[in-house]
């Protein structure tokens, strides 16, 4: 859960005030402009109460290179294994799992599953239930998680669909390999689709991603249909 | 992170702006007031979009009143 910062708590004192200002106002006074007045401040005490405060900071040029080369190197071993098909993303209590191949895996700890000559690959997500901080919604937690924690993005638009997560990073710090965008995701996909179905509890999977210099555009979807489509 | 902190100043500046400049014109309708911290608070939302820990349950609570308050004016039109 988020700790309660020193700005929550300005919020939670300013809401708490003037809630019992505003009973006591309308004990008084009934439904007026005072009243309004209290009510007023109650909504801006309760926006800064949820309103999330970012503490920590962002990932270095030097960290972030260590974590697109591991990154490389699964995208190396998918292609070099040979392994067909499309990652989907699967959580597992706090954990996402993205599993990658046409075999349905049925234990997640494991690190390949073979079967009729067909392989799937189970890799770990580098972002877990953790990383996110309580967020519940989608779109602020991927902006918390890619600019706020990893600053890998100037900034984030997202529309959340219900089964369908838009996300376009606005001024990519890392460039994404293309060799990844063919397998897993780019870190920005990855990102997003872990994002999703760590709050949405459901699976996940990337449907479109486009990058250029200046944006990274992910189109995730997220159903159960695409966890039992593998099997 | 900052577009949050710059949205519920902005809220804070409305508000107090939209009551004082109503408490200003003599305008004693509650309705009125809550109407526009409803408008208020949808419009920076839109604009500069806040992050929040979990849904945004004062946009559904202000939007729940505004429907609240239009229908018992219609109602009056309605009955009058």
């Amino acid at each position: 859960m988020l700790r309660l910062q020193y700005y929550n708590g300005f919020g939670l004192a300013i809401s708490v005030a003037s809630a019992t200002l505003a009973a006591l106002s309308y004990t008084l006074f009934g439904l007026g402009p005072l009243l309004a007045l209290w009510v007023g401040l109650l909504v801006v005490g309760v926006s800064m109460v949820l309103t999330p405060v970012v503490e920590g900071s962002k990932l270095s040029d030097y960290a972030l290179a260590v974590i697109l080369n591991t990154f490389e190197n699964v995208a190396r071993a998918i292609e070099g294994l040979g392994v067909r098909g499309r990652a989907v993303y699967v959580s597992s209590g706090d954990w996402v799992y993205i599993v990658f191949g046409e075999v349905y895996v049925d234990d997640l700890s494991r690190f390949a599953v073979a079967k009729g000559g067909r392989v799937s690959l189970v890799f770990k997500s580098p972002i877990s239930a953790e990383h996110l901080e309580g967020l519940k919604d989608p779109c602020a937690a991927v902006e918390y998680v890619a600019v706020d924690k990893l600053g890998i993005a100037g900034s984030v638009e997202c529309v959340d669909r219900g089964d369908r997560l838009y996300v376009r990073f606005s001024r990519p710090k890392v460039y994404p390999v293309k060799s990844l965008e063919r397998t897993v995701g780019s870190i920005y996909g990855v990102v997003a689709a872990s994002v999703a179905t760590l709050t949405k509890g459901l699976p996940a999977s990337i449907a479109y991603e486009s990058s250029d210099e200046r944006t990274c555009a992910v189109e995730v979807v997220v159903g159960e249909e695409l966890w039992r489509g593998a099997s | 992170m900052e577009r949050s902190f710059v949205a519920n100043t902005v809220l804070a500046l409305l508000v107090t702006l939209t009551a004082s400049s109503l408490w200003a014109l003599g305008e004693g309708r509650f309705d009125v007031y809550v109407s526009l911290y409803t408008l208020e608070y949808l419009v920076v939302k839109a604009v500069l979009r806040p992050k929040r820990v979990c849904r945004d349950y004062p946009a559904v609570a202000l939007l729940a009143v505004f429907i609240y308050f239009i229908a018992r004016r219609i109602l009056e039109v309605l009955m009058a």
